[in-house]
């Protein structure tokens, strides 16, 4: 009898806490994002994710750290067709189309309208939405944005003879002060270049072909535009700039290009708005930002990485999801994730917050990339985007070291271009 | 004559300690300027005329490193995997290599050739099929994804077979008539007589798969399955901003320290570890 | 009943190992040329059966042929460098006893550190403008090596990476060889005149041989599945003049999500790699014979 008893309160208590552990029970929301720019901005996400975590004690957000972008994608693919999808993925602006394809993401018109609208959505400055708004519907909130940037070293300005105050305004002026900033000694050997900037990258073309009036790709993604006139001229400089007057560094990318700026390598470099605190950090000397010289109009490509909400997951989570992304979003948050990593702010009125003002007016340099954006455009994207990348990127470097002319080169990359997106025509 | 011979020979002598010494130099070199970069403040990387000894030793460079990334949990990790996957691929190994060496079966020659025919594959190839079985199996991400497809090893069946090849006939039959034979005969005779071979296929065996890079980095996706190897790539990569070398080669260094002591420590070991492992034809 | 026992205990010994291997090296044999029947693509959730139709698109892509062409000049110019410089080194070292292990330590410890951190040690040398390497060069009168960035060079580059990381294991397996040459070969040698070069020519050569063809035959398949320097130094670039078969398989598999077309190239290679160890018993088989 004894034995009884103790078993019914054992099972009891046993019920009991299950019971109340359910009533107490959270929301996991799983979130994956990449790290562009430092190691230990994992730590600020990891501040991020506690702050919110105690603020909101009936959802359990989990961060995994998972890569650059290309693995983060990709453990978010492998992840999703397996059935096991994260609540929310930060990934490359340009992936949202593959994801659209795959089903993988949910459109967020709905939370949106429940969450501020339109003047949520307006305090986003218009092209970070214009970037992941397709067929109609919004598919992602930014979450960070880089852009293009200027760089100059104002001491090698000086000794050259120039003005350290007025950089470059266009591309005859960015030849004639290139060709005066690169050194050579006695046997015609470069001793540094006076520009630099990544030769063979999707997202630089894209910068100067904007500046140049043009573009790469039509906005439902079905279509390049590799085969343009305005193309082919930006190419035509690259080409001028790097092989045949050889004032640019050859095929040296953003992080390395960066590292070349403070060893004085480049006088002037276009990099990422992501280099800002790198530059500003090692700089041993005075070096100042502006606009990338225009051809046609001052214009930047955004880069960056959207935060994305998937889908077969239960409307629970998935509301839980919105509440982080939407608190992710804030002018605060964005305000100090843009302080941190050097990513531009994503909220307009995240300029108003204390530690921003404060931040922009130590570091005026900030508020060029700010005023940049009035010029921005959507990061390009298309369908199987890594695959077209690739056939682009292996045409542009081979004209930039001579092997073909810029025409046959975007010739060959629109042929191949289309090809990969045939299949992609009536999406 | 006697003397010209004996000149002759020191001349030799001086050439080839001459040469010996210039190619040990050379290869010293990479270490040699890792270590000085790990210990540069920031400005001095950037000269064009280099400086091996940094004016000021800037040991915060490795406090910096190690806080870049989880380096206390890439270390559990590797540990645990490495050595995980050894005691495993030892039983296996042990079982394998006695029925080949001291057994009679049908099939035999066949198997043993289909065994060996792994040794001439690495993961690397079977990448894409691996990587799809994992993920069905849903073991993404954890210590048996990594470890898994190294479980079998043809290199420990092979040498481990030599070794118990040469133990001789009497001794097994000794021991069959005090009633040791088959599981019991491997356990107490045949594996302490092989210590050496063991320790050598262990060395081989951990420093294979402290130093492995892109299997792990195929099958993890965050801090809890990633290796040294695997932090060290992703510091690399995360240098989008701008390259820190200073930082870079310090997270070199602590990734590859404790290799590099062990091996000094062991180094005759090592070496006649890898010496047989070759000594296969 | 102690006879079936009996002949069932060897299979058991071997079950654990089979069933890894079979699982890891023999089911993707068979499971990448299934699947490389198929247009697989992860972004699409139904395979498409195509036939060879993937096998055809390799052969027609000039840039598989690219890669076929890195590989074979960076295996055959690594593994014929190193093994050619170990030789002689191993001679060498076999030849001065004193501060062997100096030598040996020297040479050998780059065998010992991971590739990827080999990966992150050399793309700092060659670094254009402030990197160690270019420094010599210029002291030699050269302008600077853009060693990673030109297409002339990069393969160049990893091929010295690859002999760096790799001569000193060569070296220790010839040295290994050498010490199993019984002395009194020599001594006869000597007596026939057969000292110095003349030595190593006509004698320590031939005797090494069946170490030597070992060597180079592991050797040569282990390069081509050389992955990490590949994809730590140059991806693949400048404009795939570094693109090799693993990484070839990697961007197919893992950037573009082409399951298929990976399938396929993974097939090809793990074909080829079988054709070859085959190729090399039945070599290795004749030789034995003529010993």
């Amino acid at each position: 009898m004894k034995n009884k008893m103790r078993f019914l309160v054992i099972f009891g208590l046993i019920n009991l806490l299950l019971f109340s552990g359910a009533a107490f029970a959270k929301v996991d929301v799983k979130i994956y994002y990449p790290v562009q720019v430092a190691g230990p901005l994992t730590r600020v996400i990891d501040t991020f994710v506690k702050e919110f975590n105690e603020s909101h004690p009936n959802i359990r957000v989990t961060a995994v750290y998972a890569g650059n972008y290309n693995q983060t994608m990709q453990k978010a693919q492998t992840a999703f067709m397996s059935g096991n999808p994260p609540d929310i993925a930060i990934l490359r602006t340009t992936s949202v189309l593959m994801l659209m394809d795959m089903g993988a993401i949910v459109p967020l018109d709905e939370f949106i309208r429940q969450n501020g609208g339109k003047q949520y959505l307006e305090d986003f400055y218009p092209a970070f939405i214009d970037s992941v708004k397709k067929k109609g519907k919004i598919w992602g909130i930014p979450y960070q944005i880089s852009t293009p940037l200027f760089y100059y070293n104002k001491q090698m300005f000086r000794e050259a003879g120039l003005d350290p105050n007025s950089p470059p305004e266009n591309w005859d002026q960015l030849v004639t002060f290139a060709k005066k900033l690169t050194k050579k000694d006695s046997s015609g050997n470069v001793i540094h270049y006076g520009l630099g900037f990544p030769d063979s990258n999707q997202w630089m073309l894209q910068s100067w072909t904007l500046t140049n009036g043009g573009n790469l790709a039509s906005k439902d993604g079905t279509k390049v535009y590799f085969d343009t006139k305005e193309v082919a001229e930006s190419l035509r400089m690259w080409v001028k700039l790097v092989n045949e007057m050889q004032v640019s560094i050859r095929h040296r990318m953003y992080g390395k290009l960066a590292s070349d700026f403070i060893a004085g390598q480049v006088a002037m470099m276009y990099n990422s708005t992501g280099s800002l605190s790198f530059v500003r950090k090692s700089a041993t000397f005075d070096f100042g930002v502006a606009f990338l010289p225009k051809n046609k109009r001052y214009a930047v490509p955004l880069g960056g990485a959207h935060m994305f909400m998937f889908n077969k997951t239960s409307k629970e989570r998935q509301k839980a999801s919105w509440e982080f992304i939407h608190w992710m979003s804030s002018p605060k948050i964005s305000a100090r994730w843009s302080i941190a990593s050097g990513y531009i702010a994503t909220r307009k009125s995240a300029l108003e917050v204390a530690e921003m003002k404060e931040y922009t007016t130590k570091f005026p340099e900030a508020l060029v990339a700010l005023k940049q954006l009035e010029f921005s455009y959507p990061w390009w994207t298309v369908y199987e985007w890594g695959k077209v990348t690739k056939a682009l990127q292996t045409q542009l470097a081979d004209a930039v070291d001579g092997k073909i002319s810029p025409e046959e080169a975007m010739a060959i990359a629109q042929k191949e271009a289309d090809k990969i997106l045939a299949p992609y025509k009536n999406k | 004559m006697l003397r010209r011979r004996s000149v002759k020979k020191r001349i030799a002598a001086i050439y080839s300690h001459g040469g010996l010494l210039l190619v040990s130099s050379i290869m010293l070199v990479p270490l040699g300027w890792m270590i000085s970069t790990s210990l540069k403040s920031r400005a001095e990387v950037f000269l064009r005329v280099p400086k091996w000894i940094p004016s000021h030793f800037v040991w915060t460079n490795f406090v910096e490193a190690w806080n870049y990334i989880p380096f206390g949990r890439y270390y559990l990790n590797t540990i645990i995997i490495t050595f995980g996957l050894l005691f495993v691929q030892l039983i296996t190994v042990s079982l394998a290599a006695f029925a080949f060496a001291r057994l009679d079966f049908k099939g035999k020659t066949v198997l043993f050739l289909l065994f060996l025919m792994q040794m001439m594959l690495t993961a690397q190839s079977t990448v894409v099929p691996n990587y799809l079985t994992i993920s069905k199996l849903g073991l993404l991400d954890t210590y048996l994804a990594v470890a898994a497809p190294y479980f079998a090893s043809a290199l420990g069946i092979f040498l481990l077979r030599q070794t118990f090849l040469s133990i001789p006939k009497e001794i097994e039959q000794a021991a069959r008539l005090d009633g040791c034979s088959g599981l019991r005969f491997l356990w107490h005779f045949a594996l302490p007589l092989s210590k050496p071979t063991i320790l050598a296929f262990s060395i081989i065996s951990i420093s294979y798969h402290w130093n492995e890079f892109f299997w792990p980095l195929m099958v993890t996706d965050t801090h809890r399955a990633r290796t040294l190897t695997i932090g060290l790539g992703i510091f690399a990569q995360s240098s989008e901003g701008g390259a820190e070398w200073t930082l870079l080669m310090s997270a070199t260094l602590i990734v590859i320290a404790p290799i590099i002591v062990l091996f000094l420590i062991f180094q005759k070991r090592f070496i006649s570890s890898f010496m047989q492992s070759g000594l296969k034809g | 009943m102690k006879a079936r026992t009996i002949k069932l205990k060897p299979y058991l010994y071997i079950l654990p190992s089979f069933f890894f291997l079979s699982m890891f090296t023999y089911y993707p044999f068979l499971n990448s040329f299934y699947l490389s029947l198929f247009r697989y693509n992860l972004s699409m959730p139904k395979k498409e059966f195509i036939g060879f139709s993937n096998y055809l698109d390799i052969l027609q892509n000039p840039l598989f042929w690219t890669v076929v062409k890195n590989n074979l000049i960076y295996s055959v110019g690594t593994i014929v460098l190193s093994v050619f410089l170990a030789l002689i080194l191993a001679i060498l070292v076999h030849e001065n006893i004193s501060r062997k292990g100096f030598y040996q330590v020297a040479i050998f410890y780059p065998n010992v550190i991971p590739m990827a951190a080999a990966a992150m040690i050399w793309v700092w040398l060659f670094t254009p403008g402030y990197g160690l390497i270019n420094y010599f060069i210029r002291l030699l009168g050269f302008p600077d090596i853009r060693w990673l960035e030109d297409r002339q060079f990069a393969l160049i580059a990893l091929m010295v990476v690859g002999i760096w990381k790799r001569m000193g294991y060569y070296m220790i397996v010839f040295m290994a060889g050498l010490q199993n040459i019984p002395q009194e070969i020599y001594l006869a040698g000597a007596i026939d005149g057969a000292t110095g070069l003349k030595k190593n020519l006509f004698l320590t050569l031939p005797l090494l041989s069946p170490t030597t063809f070992f060597v180079v035959i592991i050797a040569i398949m282990h390069s081509f599945q050389a992955i990490d320097q590949i994809y730590l130094m140059t991806q693949g670039g400048p404009a795939n003049a570094t693109n090799m078969f693993v990484y070839f398989i990697y961007e197919n598999a893992f950037l573009f999500y082409d399951m298929g077309y990976a399938s396929a190239l993974t097939s090809v290679l793990l074909f080829s790699l079988l054709l070859t160890t085959l190729l090399a018993f039945w070599v290795s088989a004749r030789k034995v014979h003529y010993a």
